[in-house]
Formats: structure tokens, sequence, C-alpha cells
């Protein structure tokens, strides 16, 4: 029974930070999931809101560097515990700890919550992503593409078998034969102008992030940068935001569309409609 | 904490280990290195050597290591060695790095840890002619590391610095030192060497560039 209840649990370890290393101080910054059978998974929040607001001359770059460079051993399958021991003193680990297996998204949403993001943003985050989201599927299936089978809050273990460094969430993904096309964007309409930058940052990193390990996992993958709701505000900050992120999806993406510009909806159709009868 | 409000690392309790830390960080600071300020420390009665915390500390030092284009002055990573072969200290390795002003995802990358320079402890001549050339290049990871990028030729403007330093300076340098440190009365010895030495530079780094 004891053997059969240790076989169904995966690990994880927790990853603190410490900006001086001599004074003892501290703050969980990443976490590594280990699920069986799988090659550990490193989540960190990108912003790094929690150690920004705590340690506010921290250099969020290095830290991202820190993680990428942990991703890269552990992707060509280092031992979890020996690599983590070359990234101290400034980064150190917990204890592993076990969690069920497999690893939903539900639990790792709960830990990413519980230990790296401030409670608030998280809440509101994650409000204004479903927001933006729902809107993003409304529009593509009004193009047109009504019958097409879309999944939702897709991760980088969905598309391309193992988790990316750098690459979050995508709100939605069409399958086809085998080829993913990956759809996501903002809406001026539910996100301020320096919350849509910020989203298309993401989504534009994510994206980069995929092209590159699209190429190491032969998946082919389309991505689609969406801007809705840009030429509904006159503001200049708005206004901005707009053509900013529209400028954030012709550089990491395949396809970036101005939902305002009249043909854009058809742009999308044809593209989805090429996918499907390719 | 210094009274200049400033973080210091201090090491070697009337020591000259005191004297070969602070000499050292200063020549290999005359010579083109980042190195942390240092300097001779009062603490009651006794003296230290004092090194100030590099500004924005990174300890975490190897995947900078495996990413050089991240490090801004990576072209010191190998003249270290230069300052290493000319101070005779066979103490470097991953341990003494240190990074630091890390911004956009890069660093500069800070030499620490000169105390074992032989040149700089008491009968400089004597402890210094015993070492070989192989074991003046970095060891362990991060010997092997540096082995595995070498470039052909060693760095050369390193060793134009060195040599330019006249034995006026050096004495001078040392000499600075020595007046916080009384226990100290080799240093006229070891600034003589330092001149031989870096006068000769160019054949004792090539030595270490070639040697297995």
């Amino acid at each position: 029974m004891a053997s059969e209840m240790k076989s169904s649990m995966g690990q994880y370890w927790l990853l603190y930070y410490q900006p001086v290393p001599e004074t003892g101080e501290r703050i969980a910054v990443g976490l590594i999931l280990q699920d069986r059978g799988r090659h550990p998974q490193v989540e960190f929040d990108a912003k790094f809101s929690k150690v920004l607001k705590v340690f506010p001359a921290t250099d969020p770059d290095t830290l991202a560097f820190y993680f990428q460079s942990l991703a890269e051993q552990l992707e060509r399958g280092a031992p979890v515990e020996s690599t983590l021991n070359a990234f101290g003193p400034q980064l150190v680990a917990s204890k592993s700890r076990s969690v069920i297996s497999p690893i939903s998204a539900e639990i790792l949403d709960h830990l990413v919550a519980r230990y790296l993001l401030p409670v608030k943003k998280l809440r509101g985050k994650r409000e204004k992503a479903d927001g933006v989201a729902r809107e993003i599927e409304s529009f593509v299936r009004s193009s047109g593409s009504g019958n097409i089978e879309i999944q939702t809050n897709v991760t980088a273990r969905d598309v391309l078998g193992r988790p990316v460094a750098g690459a979050k969430r995508i709100a939605l993904a069409i399958r086809f034969d085998g080829k993913w096309t990956l759809i996501d964007g903002v809406d001026l309409n539910q996100l301020t102008a320096k919350q849509a930058t910020e989203r298309a940052d993401e989504i534009a990193r994510t994206y980069w992030n995929y092209s590159r390990a699209a190429i190491q996992t032969g998946v082919e993958v389309k991505r689609i940068g969406i801007v809705l709701n840009g030429h509904s505000h006159l503001e200049p900050k708005s206004l901005e935001a707009h053509d900013y992120a529209l400028h954030r999806f012709q550089a990491d993406s395949d396809l970036a569309i101005d939902a305002a510009q009249p043909g854009s909806r058809v742009e999308l159709s044809n593209l989805l409609e090429k996918l499907i009868h390719h | 904490m210094g009274e200049d409000g400033k973080t210091y690392f201090i090491k070697g309790r009337n020591e000259a280990t005191a004297f070969s830390e602070v000499a050292g960080c200063r020549l290999a600071s005359a010579a083109g290195l980042k190195v942390p300020s240092a300097h001779i420390g009062i603490y009651g009665d006794d003296r230290y050597a004092a090194v100030e915390a590099v500004p924005g500390t990174q300890r975490t030092i190897q995947p900078w290591l495996n990413h050089p284009e991240r490090i801004r002055n990576q072209s010191h990573l190998y003249e270290v060695i230069t300052v290493d072969t000319w101070l005779v200290n066979d103490d470097r390795n991953m341990g003494n790095l240190v990074g630091g002003n890390p911004k956009d995802g890069s660093i500069d990358v800070y030499m620490i840890d000169f105390e074992k320079s032989r040149s700089l402890h008491t009968n400089p001549f004597m402890g210094s002619g015993s070492v070989e050339p192989r074991r003046l290049w970095p060891t362990a990871e991060l010997g092997q590391l540096l082995r595995s990028g070498r470039p052909s030729t060693r760095p050369t403007e390193i060793l134009v610095r060195v040599r330019g330093l006249s034995k006026q300076q050096i004495e001078e340098m040392l000499r600075e030192v020595a007046e916080d440190l009384p226990l100290a009365t080799w240093y006229e010895s070891s600034a003589e060497l330092l001149h031989r030495r870096a006068q000769e530079l160019d054949r004792l780094v090539e030595a270490v560039w070639q040697a297995k």
C-alpha cells in the first residue's frame, strides 16, 4: 500500500533567491516540479513581481537568466539536486516535497499562487486573462471558424510535450494533423494600456520561445497575435499600447491581426481555412 | 560594516595574509582587472584586510561562465591568468570569481582572493621559485572551462600594462599597504621580485599557456 502511494507522487522544490547570501534573507522565486516519467519543469513569474516588491534593486533579467540556464541544464537530463547546487548561494532550494502526480494545471496554479505571486495580483490577473481569452475565442469563432475544435489555456507541455522556459500559457490553440496554431492577444476594452503592453510582451516572449523550442522538437507551430478594440479608445496611451502590441506581434508571430482593420476577420478565416484543408 | 557605511569582508587578522590580500588586489587593479577596493581595516587593536563588497554581488557564477557573452568584461577571465602568473597566485577557481553590477541580464566579473600570492608573502623569492607553470592555470571547473575555450594566443594588452609598471610604482603601492601593517617587512623584496617578473612576463605566461 505504501509503495502504491509513493508511486503516485511527484516532487517539487521551492527555489529561494538570496540577494545577499550572508544576511540570510531570502524569498521564494521559483519552483521545480518533477512529475513521474517526465523532465523536471521550471516555473517562475517572468516579471518577478513579488521579488521586486521586497528587493527592488534586483535585476529581473538576471533572475530570468538563472532560470533559463537551470531549465536548459535540466532539459539536458542533469540530476535536479546537483544542478541546483551549482546555482547556490544566490539561489537555494528547499528539500524536495511531495505532490500528487500527475501534476495538473490546477495544482501548478495553486503552487504558483501560494509561493510565487502576490495574492491580489494573481486573482486580478487571472480574471482579466480569462476575460481576454474569452473575447479572443469569440473573435476567432466569429471569423467563420465555429466548427473548429479550440483548446484553451494551453501549455508548452500540451503542444511540445515538454515545458519550455519563458513560455507561458496560451489563450487558444488549434491542432490539425499534428500541427499547432497558437492564438493569443490583448483586448483594450478589458486591459489598461499598461496591462495590454505587459500582456503583449509576455505573449511575444512566449511565442519567441515556442519558435526556438519548435525547431528543436520538430513540431510545426504557427503563432497568431490579435489586438482587439484598439481603435475604440482615442487616448494617446491606449493608441500607443495598440500600436506597440501590434508591433510586438508582428515581430514574434506568423500573423498579427488588428481586429479594428477591415478585412481582419477574413484574413484570420483564410488562414484557418488553409490549415484545415491543407 | 565600515565607519564609511560600506560593507567589507575581512580576513587575515594581524597576519601576512592581510598584506598579500590588500597588495594583491591593488596590483591586480593597477593591471586593469576589475577588483573590489581593498584596504587595511582596524578593529580594536587588530588589523585586517578589508575588501569592499562588490555592488550587486552575484555569487552564483557557473551559469555565467557557460554564457560568457553575458559577461561584459569577459576578457578578464583570461587576463587574470596573466596577473596570477605575475603574482605567483596558484589559487584561482570558480569560488574566487564574483559577479557584480547585474543589469539587463549581464554582469561584470570581479576577481577576489589574492592572499595566496607567493610573491607577496614572507621570503617571496624562495616561495615563488618552486611553483610550476601548470599550477598557475585556474583549477577545477573554472580551469576546464577556460581550457576548452582558450584562445590560441595569450592576451597581450594586459602584458603591456603590467610591463609598463615601474619598479618605483610597484614599490610605492606595496609601501602604502606595509605602512599600515608593520609586520610586512618583506615588501621591498616583493617589489623587486614583481618588477623582475613583469619584465619577463611574456615568457612566464607563455609557459603557463602551453602547460598541460
